[in-house]
């Protein structure tokens, strides 16, 4: 075997030992109680909180999609995801701050014990839970397809795509655990610094072998000169597109039960306030380092069409670094992943245990035994993960993408349990039941793109969403006084 | 200033901050560039995530209060 084959092992070997080293270091520390082991006895302090932010929302879509969508859009889909995700650090206060509240008040765990509190309705609580469910499977299957992908072409095909699955999604499971939050948070710091130092360090470095950042975006431009309009190639971007997408991730983000969750862990509100304001710095940085490397990729490969433009980013670091940088950024490219598969397996394996087997099967079970079924449920959860990625369906990348939306109609039902006053648990029920039938009816094209009105499904979606919990409120409000004045 | 301490001021600031980001004005099919040969409008987008963060940090500062 020569060295050129060797050197990925290396970095596979070093890294995946860097993390159990952590993992472990968080299991060492572990008091065995579902506080604890779900949310890290909400103590993290500002600093791992920001990196567990930031390390679970970022994938690997964010070193592979980005490079794949800057070298189909253009320079344009920079600020979009940039400026659009840094919006997200409002959700902090907006919800955060709140759930961080209630959390201590109240000892809430999973997001839907908050609901059901708040809006005073079981079936509420378990539609909540179901939608944050069945909307994160199919983001968590993403993830061990990502790993299959990054080590196989890592490991120039010595390690197919399922087996690199599986190894990667075993190591996983076994920090979740044997830590729980407080492993995760704290391989979520190594995995974090790893992105943000690799994709820089990538950026670079190819830059540095076209001439620099001013020489390879010339020769691009002179190339491929719609590559740098403001609307994206083709005129991507209409200015209805442009608000959906900019107001998207703020709706959607907080929603993600991995994220949500994240708001009950801080020991003080410092903490979020910390990473509220970090958080658009760091998406200024990280997001636009993909996209010029997809950009940068016309230069070498002009002619990719469709889903091929997403494997640019690999492709790159082959043709422009050495393979033992290349190798390097791509273990980055595999603590993104892991860091978000993580927090997903944790977050909804507490959810089940705590929303369906200790709510409904055994009210009386200890908080040890808790643990011990949130640690089962990892296993399955991983299981399902893996049986869907070994063949994925063909339509699994546009059921992933709808999860964005999906989540999305959840946000009108959270902001009326956090803020509102006199809500009907019905019309919330209604508002998510209604908004998820539109979103299937826009992808079963029962309903009309053109109702959508140039903008993307989510915006009519949310809106109608809210609509019927004000449209609810008002009447409950209505039928009070009436019975007041009787 | 006690303006920081009122919602209206703060609703206002982050309002005008995303409003900032539809800049639908420069949506031109010329497209001028700056430093590292990159669109200028790249650096407005740097410059608004920047000010966001500021904004953020001041808020957090003066309007975020801490729960007792």
């Amino acid at each position: 075997m020569t060295m050129e084959l060797i050197i990925p092992y290396i970095f596979i070997a070093a890294y995946l030992l860097g993390t159990l080293w952590v993992g472990v270091i968080g299991y060492q520390r572990q008091k065995n109680t579902p506080d604890d082991y779900f949310l890290a006895d909400r103590k993290i302090g500002p600093v791992v909180l920001f990196f567990t932010l930031i390390a679970t929302n970022f994938s690997a879509f964010t070193f592979l999609g980005f490079s794949g969508s800057g070298y189909r859009v253009g320079m344009s889909y920079y600020p979009m995801m940039g400026f659009g995700t840094a919006l997200v650090a409002l959700t902090f206060y907006l919800i955060g701050r709140k759930v961080w509240i209630l959390g201590k008040e109240k000892g809430f765990i999973t997001p839907s014990e908050l609901i059901e509190e708040r809006l005073g309705s079981k079936t509420l609580k378990l539609l909540f839970m179901a939608v944050m469910v069945i909307f994160t499977i199919p983001y968590l299957t993403l993830q061990p397809i990502g790993a299959g992908y990054i080590i196989e072409i890592l490991t120039h095909g010595q390690i197919p795509y399922f087996v690199g699955a599986l190894v990667l999604t075993c190591f996983i499971v076994l920090y979740v655990f044997l830590g729980g939050m407080r492993s995760v948070a704290f391989t979520d710091v190594l995995q974090g610094v790893l992105m943000f130092v690799l994709i820089i360090i990538a950026v670079v470095a190819i830059a540095d072998s076209l001439g620099g950042f001013s020489e390879a975006n010339r020769t691009v431009y002179e190339m491929k000169p719609e590559l740098f309009e403001r609307q994206g190639v083709g005129n991507f971007f209409t200015p209805e597109k442009w608000f959906s997408y900019i107001i998207l991730w703020s709706l959607c983000v907080p929603m993600f039960p991995q994220m949500f969750m994240r708001f009950y862990t801080p020991k003080t509100p410092h903490s979020l306030k910390v990473s509220a304001t970090l958080y658009p710095l760091v998406t200024a940085i990280m997001f636009i380092s993909p996209v010029l490397i997809g950009v940068w990729g016309h230069i070498a490969f002009p002619d990719l069409a469709g889903k091929a433009a997403d494997r640019i980013f690999p492709m790159m670091l082959a043709e422009y670094t050495s393979i033992m940088l290349a190798s390097l950024v791509m273990v980055g490219a595999l603590a993104a992943l892991m860091s978000t598969l993580d927090s997903q397996l944790l977050a909804l394996s507490s959810m089940l245990t705590r929303d369906i087997y200790t709510s409904h099967f055994r009210q009386k079970a200890s908080l040890k035994e808790q643990t011990i079924v949130g640690r089962v449920l990892i296993i399955i959860l991983a299981i399902i993960g893996l049986i869907l990625a070994y063949n994925p369906p063909a339509t699994l990348m546009t059921i992933a993408t709808q999860t964005f939306t999906g989540l999305a109609v959840l946000f009108p039902t959270t902001i009326a349990a956090l803020y509102g006053k006199n809500i009907h648990p019905l019309s919330c029920i209604m508002s998510i039941v209604v908004g998820e039938g539109m979103l299937i009816g826009f992808l079963l094209e029962v309903i009309p793109i053109s109702w959508a009105f140039g903008f993307l499904p989510v915006i009519p979606i949310v809106v109608v969403s809210t609509l019927i919990i004000v449209i609810g409120t008002l009447f409950r409000g209505k039928e009070k006084g009436e019975r007041g004045n009787v | 200033m006690k303006i920081l301490n009122t919602a209206y001021f703060w609703i206002c600031c982050f309002t005008v901050i995303f409003l900032s980001a539809l800049d639908f004005w420069s949506w031109e099919p010329e497209t001028s560039f700056s430093f590292l040969y990159l669109p200028t409008w790249v650096f407005y987008f740097l410059g608004l995530q920047v000010l966001l963060s500021l904004a953020i940090h001041v808020f957090s500062r003066t309007f975020w209060k801490t729960p007792s």
